[in-house]
């Protein structure tokens, strides 16, 4: 077991690492970003701090052998000219590597917000994403599970159908039209709900609570939709399984046999889910971010790739993928740990 | 003979019993040969199955329909509707050529003749100003284009509440007619009441001092009443009715001032020709009666009063009943009030018993009557219906080349039979309907042939002016960029389909043969081919996107490329699947024993074998090539201006509110529609084709 976890582990590690290589060295093969309207200073300051993360070269002179020097021309600190070069772009890889190691720092912005770490931009977005994302998660999941049992045990019949019908529906209909609907019917034609997140300004009264419905039931509802599929499908597998069977032959009434047995099992693979869904609450949903105007992780990298803020948007690249394949790892490891078939098969 | 019974149950648990002989006994296939005999029963094939099954399917076959409706409207409407006009969806028509004539963005849709009150090409306005002249609300001036008309009144003191802009009709609340607005010389407003003074007059008047709470800025008020001479360009005060006259005998306006203090509420009686023959004037046809107030000396305070009761009566029986029409009676009440030097907050239009009032204004009038109107408004009448408008010389020309009419331009003239005389129209094209004037005298060019300098007022049929043949219906409307809805959104589906099947089937492809060689070699070719698609599979498809659109010039392109790097994953694994499960087989095992070489096995054996299967379970790549167009497109990534379904879908996605909800609605129906029936129709095509399904219900 502890083989496989490992293997698996570093698999997830070295894929991570190309990829992340590989964005980086795309991104750095664009034209250098500078905030070039940060004027003098700003520019200066910001090359700095990529002289400081190993990019760029700071020199009093000019330097042969690396192309002109960035912005084209010299910056008087004091009394003395420095001209800055691009380092060699495998140079600007390998410090990437050791800054990522050695300190987690992931570089600055350039253009949103010049000169600050890229990474402390994305952390100070999350709250708000994992706040909605926590609330739809904790509304989802027992409904989700809940409906997922009425359709199994239904199985055949008209709520069943129903259920199946909607899940269907939901599943199918991609969100930003299920968020356009909530907006336009309860934020324009009856105006129960505001119809933006946030206004700019301050949020007072009920509509500081009002506005999480939106983003919070228009997530749950595919989430909701998922589950409930999954569960029916897990469940009726289950019920139809032999030990089933077995149990109903032993004496015991059907409740029992569900309760005590199916239910139990066919939680199993509806773990790893949850898990990964959890996981998922950092990314955001970057479509209802741009829809309802909320400031989270989503919307950042939006906002990046509209500036052409290069850092940030890889930083932001980055932290996708990492919580991507952390996702995928964790579900398939925990795979592994909660069914017990699993467990006892690493044993021998 | 002994009889035996034999007992048995049938299929359904009924007991039967048969009572027979041995005698009657008998093998019915005793020594008979029956391996040579054929089958009687008709050999299917795996598809005509599978076929059997998906139509068994009922909701999948709903959605397949749905979807081949779609399709097929998609595939007919971009090539059987002409692109005239707003049918051609590659331009915009926010504009047109002629002056005075709108482009032809955001017409609602229509289906149903006007009238239905539902998808008829129409819009409900309500809480417009009703402009009692014209009997049509301000703002509009075809009354082909209003139906369905409702007034209803209110009243109301004309501040700045209704004195940001438009109209204000001030009248009488029991009247339609009002006194009309005099403007003085001193700068300040009063009603003014026109005579023929040749019958007899009798004015009586009662005033009231407004109460503190009423108006509570109104202070120490002093009124006149005054009988004024109309002349051709000027009027002259001829007799002060009220108050002492104790200035000169001068009939010189402002000399006099006749202005009386209003102690209480006061009522008067004058005979208006009595005053006059005190005057020692015989006869008078035109004059008319001013009533005006004085300004307080303190310039701060603003003198009103509010005339409760106005009556003027005549001897005349018809005099009276055109007079009494502008009486001030009980509940008609009328504030005057003086404006301040200067009435820059109020201007006067041209018909005096309309005011435009702007921001800022001091009430001028109290307790007024503006009558506002709901309506439907018909888009469709009003863009293509007939409409006056000036045609310029060369459009006339045009139509001349066309071969449309002929008109023999020359002095400018208002004589409408006289201009008819010179137009003779050739083609039903023509959209003149009708000449008004010609402005200008047309000028003839010797050298070149040409008439020109000149211009047509004239009445023209508008839709005809736009190219159309007949008044052009949108079942979908229009978009704000003017283009036929229903024409764009369909090339867009069939576009975005296109783009769908056509990318589906690469990522197919790739799919099939980089899962086929990763499933049939197995080993390490598995394991590196594995981590390959590990690492592009690894990588947000959204930063995938992303550096396509940042390296790549065009937006279509870059993103079909990102399509293309990840989108045969999943058909890759599918078929991976497959082959571990298939390239076990004996029939594999005996081919290569006959020699058959790697690529035949792969194309010939395995594949075809699990190709069914793969393909029905990918069909759904479609839908989600367009829903990653629209997300796309929503982002604001790129792909803006493309007639693309998702891109159309997101161009309208802010039309929430007004007229142009229809805008939003259609396309996300329709989106929705596409994708359910095609998950319904996938999902059953998969089950169908699905072999391990076969048999159960």
């Amino acid at each position: 077991m502890w083989k496989y976890v490992v293997k698996r582990l570093i698999l997830v590690f070295f894929t991570a690492f190309i990829v992340l290589s590989i964005t980086f060295l795309l991104y750095k093969s664009l034209p250098l970003d500078i905030p070039l309207a940060a004027g003098n200073e700003g520019i200066m300051s910001y090359l700095d701090t990529q002289v400081r993360l190993g990019y760029v070269i700071r020199s009093t002179e000019r330097l042969e052998g690396f192309g002109d020097p960035l912005t084209g021309k010299g910056f008087q600190a004091g009394s003395i000219t420095v001209y800055y070069y691009l380092r060699p772009i495998m140079e600007q890889w390998a410090s990437w590597i050791k800054n990522i190691f050695t300190a987690f720092d992931w570089g600055v912005s350039s253009q949103l917000y010049p000169n600050q770490s890229a990474m402390g931009i994305i952390l100070n977005r999350l709250p708000v994403t994992v706040e909605i994302n926590i609330y739809s998660l904790i509304i989802s999941l027992p409904l989700g599970i809940l409906f997922g049992i009425i359709a199994a045990l239904n199985k055949g019949k008209v709520i069943d159908n129903v259920l199946n019908v909607l899940v269907m529906i939901v599943l199918a209909v991609p969100s930003f039209i299920t968020i356009l609907y909530a907006i336009l019917i309860f934020s324009y034609q009856l105006g129960w709900l505001p119809d933006r997140f946030d206004t700019g300004g301050e949020i007072v009264g009920a509509n500081a609570y009002l506005r999480y419905i939106i983003p919070v039931f228009s997530l749950a509802l595919g989430t909701i939709a998922g589950f409930t599929r999954f569960v029916r499908a897990e469940l009726c597998e289950v019920m139809s399984s032999d030990y089933l069977l077995l149990a109903r032959t032993k004496g015991l009434t059907k409740r029992q046999s569900i309760i005590r047995h199916a239910l139990r099992n066919s939680m199993v693979p509806v773990v790893p889910m949850i898990i990964a869904e959890f996981l998922s609450i950092l990314s955001g949903s970057m479509i209802l971010e741009n829809l309802y105007n909320i400031r989270g992780v989503g919307g950042l990298y939006m906002q990046a790739y509209n500036s052409r803020d290069w850092n940030l948007l890889l930083a932001n690249t980055a932290f996708y993928t990492i919580i991507g394949l952390t996702a995928s790892i964790l579900v398939d490891l925990s795979y592994g740990f909660i069914d017990p078939r699993i467990r006892m098969g690493a044993k021998k | 003979m002994e009889k035996k019974i034999f007992k048995y149950n049938d299929s359904l648990d009924n007991s039967h019993e048969i009572e027979i002989s041995e005698q009657e006994f008998e093998f019915v296939q005793k020594d008979s040969k029956i391996h040579d005999v054929k089958l009687k029963g008709k050999p299917t094939t795996f598809f005509k199955d599978s076929m059997k099954r998906f139509v068994k399917n009922k909701s999948s076959l709903a959605g397949g329909i749905i979807l081949g409706v779609l399709v097929l409207i998609s595939c007919i409407v971009p090539w059987a509707i002409p692109s005239t006009g707003a049918y051609d969806v590659y331009q915009y028509h926010t504009s047109s050529n002629f002056e005075g004539i709108s482009g032809e963005s955001l017409i609602v849709p229509k289906l149903f003749p006007r009238g239905t009150g539902f998808w008829d090409g129409t819009v409900s306005k309500s809480n417009i100003i009703f402009n009692q002249e014209t009997g049509l609300p301000v703002g509009y001036s075809n009354p082909n284009t209003i139906f369905d008309l409702v007034t209803r009144d209110t009243y109301s003191d004309v501040t700045s509440q209704y004195g940001t802009g438009g109209y204000i009709l001030l009248t009488g609340r029991n009247s339609s007619e009002t006194g009309n607005l005099y403007e003085n010389p001193y700068t300040y407003y009063s009603y003014k009441y026109d005579f023929d003074f040749s019958n007899d007059f009798t004015l009586d008047y009662s005033f009231i001092l407004p109460t503190d709470n009423e108006m509570n800025y109104l202070q120490n008020p002093e009124y006149r009443i005054s009988l004024m001479y109309r002349g051709e360009n000027n009027e002259m005060l001829l007799y002060p009715l009220t108050g002492d006259y104790n200035g000169s005998e001068s009939i010189e306006q402002g000399t006099a001032d006749g202005f009386v203090k209003l102690e209480d509420e006061e009522v008067k009686t004058i005979n208006i020709n009595e005053k006059i023959k005190q005057y020692g004037i015989e006869k008078l046809d035109s004059a008319s009666i001013l009533i005006d107030l004085k300004r307080s000396s303190d310039e701060d305070n603003i003198n009103a009063i509010l005339i409760k009761n106005l009556h003027i009566s005549s001897t005349n029986e018809e005099v009276n009943a055109e007079i009494s029409k502008r009486n001030i009676v009980d509940g008609n009440n009328c504030l005057i009030q003086p404006q301040k030097i200067s009435p820059n907050g109020i201007s006067r239009v041209d018909n005096p018993a309309y005011w435009a009032v702007t921001a800022n204004t001091q009430v001028a009038g109290r307790d007024i009557k503006i009558t506002y109107c709901d309506f439907r408004f018909d888009q469709y009448e009003d863009l293509y219906g007939e409409k006056e408008i000036t045609l310029n010389y060369f459009n006339i020309n045009t139509y001349q080349n066309n071969g449309w009419l002929e008109y023999n331009a020359g002095k400018a003239s208002t004589d409408k039979a006289e201009l008819a005389s010179r137009l003779t129209v050739f083609s039903d094209k023509c959209p003149i309907v009708e000449i008004i004037e010609q402005v200008g005298d047309a000028t003839y060019n010797p050298t070149t042939g040409t008439v020109s300098g000149y211009s047509l007022k004239c009445v023209v049929s508008q839709y005809k002016l736009r190219g159309y043949d007949n008044t052009p219906i949108f079942i979908f409307g229009t978009d704000s960029n003017g283009r036929d809805f229903f024409k764009l959104i369909f090339t867009g589906l069939i576009l975005s389909l296109a783009l769908g099947i056509g990318v589906s089937a690469v990522n197919i492809i790739i799919g099939l043969v980089w899962g086929s060689i990763s499933g049939y070699f197995g080993g390490w070719t598995d394991i590196v081919m594995e981590r390959l698609c590990d690492i592009i599979g690894g990588m947000p498809s959204i930063a995938v996107i992303t550096l396509a659109l940042i390296y790549m010039d065009s937006d279509v392109i870059a993103f079909m490329i990102a399509l293309f790097m990840t989108g045969w994953m999943g058909v890759s694994a599918r078929t991976r699947t497959q082959f571990y499960r298939f390239k076990g087989r004996e029939y594999v095992l005996a081919s290569r024993t006959l020699g058959a070489k790697d690529g035949r096995l792969i194309f010939r054996h395995i594949l075809p074998n699990s190709l069914g299967t793969i393909i029905t379970s990918s069909i759904l790549l479609v839908p989600s090539v367009i829903s990653s167009e629209a997300s796309i497109a929503y982002l604001g990534l790129g792909l803006q201006n493309q007639i693309l379904f998702g891109v159309i879908l997101s161009e309208n996605r802010n039309q929430f509110v007004g007229d142009t909800i229809y805008l939003l609605i259609i396309p996300t129906v329709i989106f929705a529609l596409l994708l359910i029936s095609f998950n319904l129709f996938g999902n059953g095509l998969r089950d169908a084709f699905n072999p391990s399904l076969k048999g159960e219900e």
